[in-house]
């Protein structure tokens, strides 16, 4: 990995100013709370077709009759009643950066955006509370095939491939409260087609942003690779710091198609005030691969676990995965992978760090079923308690239903080695930055598999945290 | 007698429930008790219902169990027999302590073990019989002392329960090996908490499963004192349709420094139909600690079968002994104990009978 320079290592910095409020007021906000009426507005103001709102009611229908779930972080906090479920930004789609009104702009260029867009990225967008404001794909990509669409705009555009794939068998409208309540609101993400044999060689990137107050944000994104594809998918997330609790349920849906890959990365960078209920699940066919790359930082409590479905032979998957729990937070994050083909392979690598009383949990589940013969499987996850009032937990489940698998599961939790610590100040650090070093040394596996800018961020972020600690 | 209204909930969906017994719960019968070893230092056997009760030990009975598992309720509440064990005298006095049961269906046993400040000592058990019954077991360590309480259970059939809670002071050690060959449903589940400094608690587990037998084991360890220690160590064959869940949790709470936790699970499932599934928990509340776990499951390597072939073994001895050498480091372990033969026959016996099956 190239050394970051000074200019991109000022930019990163950004991580905690992020956490300001923007100067931007909405066009329009729901009243809070959730109603039948509520969701057919939703609905009807993006000039959806009655299968979507069909679908938007059978979520609600069964959001209100699920009850919230009985493990995993407290939720008590969270105000289900007060939340906006729908904030329009005073400003429409646009594929000119210019034409994006000032306030929001000002916010992504901070973040990068576009710049990024002409140097690294085949493409980007931008969502600001419940709706895109900015999506643009190179040109040379619109030609080979290539969609890169607004969530919403693909309903309408491609209604045949949205709707065989949109909440179906990937994550279904009643897989889990929070998918149901999703399916219900859902506005704004990501519509990715990837075309047969095309391979992008830049990475695409949307980035989303909550700004309203006791807002919420349920952006979806679908990603399908068709056979023999290859793309790099980046997300970003950032909310500013209020008083009152927000909620992020969004839903990634990826189809990797016979022989496709599909490399998924994050970094969720939310408010400590954001309840962040995520849904990620990928269904992989014959020789597919998805890669899944996370970085956790933000949210008070966060529960996430990016779910690999392998379903073709030789189907694989890689989940690599970094915490980073602060004072108040619980970030109760993990893998799952079901192992549905012969001959699939799954890697599951989790890193977490806990410092001023946070707690990172790792919860993860490996099954192999009756027919996947010869598959394989690894899970690690390794915790690092930085002092004394921090937590950690590991729950992992191993379910193995074929006599032909291999699958092995290892876990440590633990504090920096005290010898590792003396070596690095025999050799001239001081305490403050032998304890730095090892810590993004921990972090490492995870950040040097990020493209360069993320990584810069990822060393900044971890680095202003560690400063927290010693301040 | 009234039957308590219970409700069950089962790892894998099966067991009995006792609500839905029609005759009273207790068979009546005393279960056949047969003590071998030290007469001295094993109280009694107890009808924890008559007169006979003894008086001081018995009041410690039900002192560990906090309520809230069905199991353990239910033969609180009821009448029964129990057996009490009391380790005393010679620290150096190894003679293991032997008591075979042979439990009549419906039947429960509480058995409590004493162990005084600074004793070592061995206790067996051996379960024979059909099930449904229920073992309900309490140990309570003194300062310094040392216990091996083995358990080798080979019954018929039926369902088999084992509950055990243990209390460990300072220094002192226990040492839970069981090794489960049949019954239809075999629930042993562990709560031990290690309240004194530099308290250690280590479990094995071997289990041989086939046809359509059921397999629960739990284990959790509480770390409540300094520089604690805890390993669970859970090896399992399973063949035919037999399932098994193997759940460990080791908690350390905040401010309780120097404690190291280990759990390890290695699996071997030989034919398709069986399943296993490994729940090993890590909770850990305090920053200067070593825990780790570890599991594996896996099948005979078809290069090492092929090799052993290759040298005059037909493959049913060839697969035999790659299952030995993979259950062989747990029947180390029971050779401290005196138990690794007995132990390595049953594995054999098991082994076999599963073969004629097919």
């Amino acid at each position: 990995m190239r050394k970051a320079s000074k200019a991109e290592i000022s930019r990163s910095g950004l991580a905690r100013e992020l956490l300001k409020r923007d100067d931007v007021q909405p066009e329009y906000a729901a009243p809070p709370g959730l109603t039948r009426r509520l969701v057919r507005d939703i609905s009807r103001k993006k000039g959806e077709p009655d299968w979507m709102t069909d679908r938007r009611l059978r979520g609600l229908e069964l959001y209100l009759r699920t009850p919230l779930p009985d493990w995993g972080p407290d939720l008590s906090g969270l105000n289900l009643d007060d939340i906006v479920y729908y904030v329009r930004p005073k400003a429409g789609e646009s594929q000119d950066w210019k034409s994006v009104p000032k306030e929001i702009r000002r916010t992504f260029d901070r973040l990068g955006i576009p710049e990024s867009e002409r140097h690294h990225l085949s493409g980007a967008g931008a969502q600001y509370d419940s709706e895109v404001v900015y999506h643009r794909l190179q040109e040379e990509w619109a030609d080979r095939g290539v969609i890169f669409a607004n969530m919403d705009e693909a309903v309408r555009k491609y209604p045949d491939l949205v709707r065989k794939h949109f909440m179906t068998e990937c994550v279904p409208v009643s897989d889990h409260k929070f998918a149901m309540l999703h399916a219900a609101v859902w506005s704004g993400g990501t519509f990715i087609y990837i075309p047969p044999g095309v391979r992008l060689d830049l990475p695409l990137q949307a980035y989303f942003r909550m700004n309203a107050q006791k807002g919420g944000q349920f952006e979806h994104t679908l990603i399908i690779a068709d056979r023999g594809s290859e793309v790099e998918y980046i997300e970003g997330c950032s909310a500013p710091r209020y008083d009152a609790s927000s909620l992020h349920a969004g839903c990634v849906e990826i189809f990797v198609g016979e022989g496709a890959t599909v490399r998924y990365s994050s970094i969720e960078n939310w408010s400590r005030n954001t309840y962040n209920l995520n849904t990620k699940r990928a269904l992989v066919d014959g020789h597919g691969r998805i890669e899944w790359l996370s970085g956790n930082f933000g949210s008070g409590r966060t529960m996430l676990y990016p779910m690999s479905v392998l379903r073709g032979r030789k189907a694989s998957s890689e989940g690599l995965g970094v915490v980073f729990a602060g004072p108040g937070q619980v970030l109760d994050i993990g893998s799952k992978v079901i192992h549905a083909a012969p001959e699939t392979s799954s890697v599951v690598n989790s890193r977490s760090i806990s410092r001023g009383g946070g707690r990172a949990v790792f919860r993860g589940l490996v099954r192999a079923v009756g027919s996947a013969d010869g598959s394989r499987s690894t899970v690690s996850c390794d915790a690092l308690l930085l002092d004394g009032q921090s937590s950690a937990g590991a729950y992992p489940t191993v379910r193995a239903e074929c006599p032909t698998v291999e699958i092995a599961h290892e876990a440590t939790v633990g504090r920096l080695g005290e010898e590792s610590l003396f070596y690095l100040m025999s050799r001239g650090l001081s305490e403050e930055e032998a304890r730095k070093a090892m810590v993004s040394g921990f972090v490492r596996p995870f950040s040097r598999r990020l493209p360069l800018e993320y990584a810069v961020e990822l060393e900044r972020l971890l680095e202003l945290e560690m400063e927290r600690k010693v301040a | 007698m009234s039957i308590p209204k219970l409700n069950f909930k089962y790892g894998l969906g099966v067991g009995f429930d006792p609500a839905s017994v029609s005759s009273p719960f207790y068979s009546g019968s005393v279960p056949q008790v047969d003590l071998i070893g030290r007469p001295g230092v094993v109280e009694r056997c107890v009808d924890l219902s008559g007169d006979r009760v003894l008086g001081k030990v018995t009041a410690e009975l039900g002192g560990l169990f906090s309520g809230g598992d069905p199991v353990a309720d239910w033969v609180r509440n009821g009448t029964g027999y129990g057996l009490a064990i009391r380790l005393t005298g010679n620290e150096t006095d190894r003679t293991p302590i032997r008591v075979d049961l042979t439990l009549s269906p419906l039947t429960s046993v509480r058995v409590l073990v004493v162990a005084d400040p600074g004793v070592r000592g061995t206790v067996i058990f051996r379960r024979h019989g059909v099930g449904p019954t229920v073992m309900l077991m309490e140990a309570s360590l003194g300062q310094g002392s040392e216990i091996n309480l083995v358990r080798v259970q080979d019954m018929e059939g039926g369902d088999d329960f084992v509950r055990l809670q243990a209390g460990l002071g300072g220094q002192s050690r226990l040492n839970l090996s069981e090794c489960l060959f049949g019954g239809g449903y075999s629930s042993s589940w562990a709560d031990v908490r290690l309240t004194g400094e530099k308290a250690s608690f280590h479990s094995r587990v071997l289990l041989v499963g086939g046809r359509k037998e059921r397999f629960d084991i739990r284990r959790v360890v509480r770390h409540l004192a300094p520089n604690s220690e805890s390993s669970m160590n859970t090896t399992s064959v399973l063949t035919g349709s037999a399932k098994a869940i193997d759940r460990g949790l080791i908690n350390v709470p905040f401010g309780v420094k120097g404690c190291s936790g280990t759990q390890k699970t290695d699996t071997l499932i030989l034919e398709r139909g069986a399943e296993f599934v490994s729940q090993p928990q890590l909770e850990v509340g305090e920053g200067d600690v070593q825990c780790r776990h570890a599991a594996t499951v896996g099948h005979l390597d078809a290069e090492s079968v092929f090799y052993l072939m290759s040298r005059g073994l037909t493959e049913s001895q060839a697969r035999r002994r790659l299952v030995e050498g993979f259950v062989s480091p747990m029947l180390a372990g029971m050779r401290e104990v005196g138990m690794a033969e007995m132990v390595g026959c049953l594995v054999g016996e098991r082994l076999d009978s599963e073969r004629n099956a097919e």
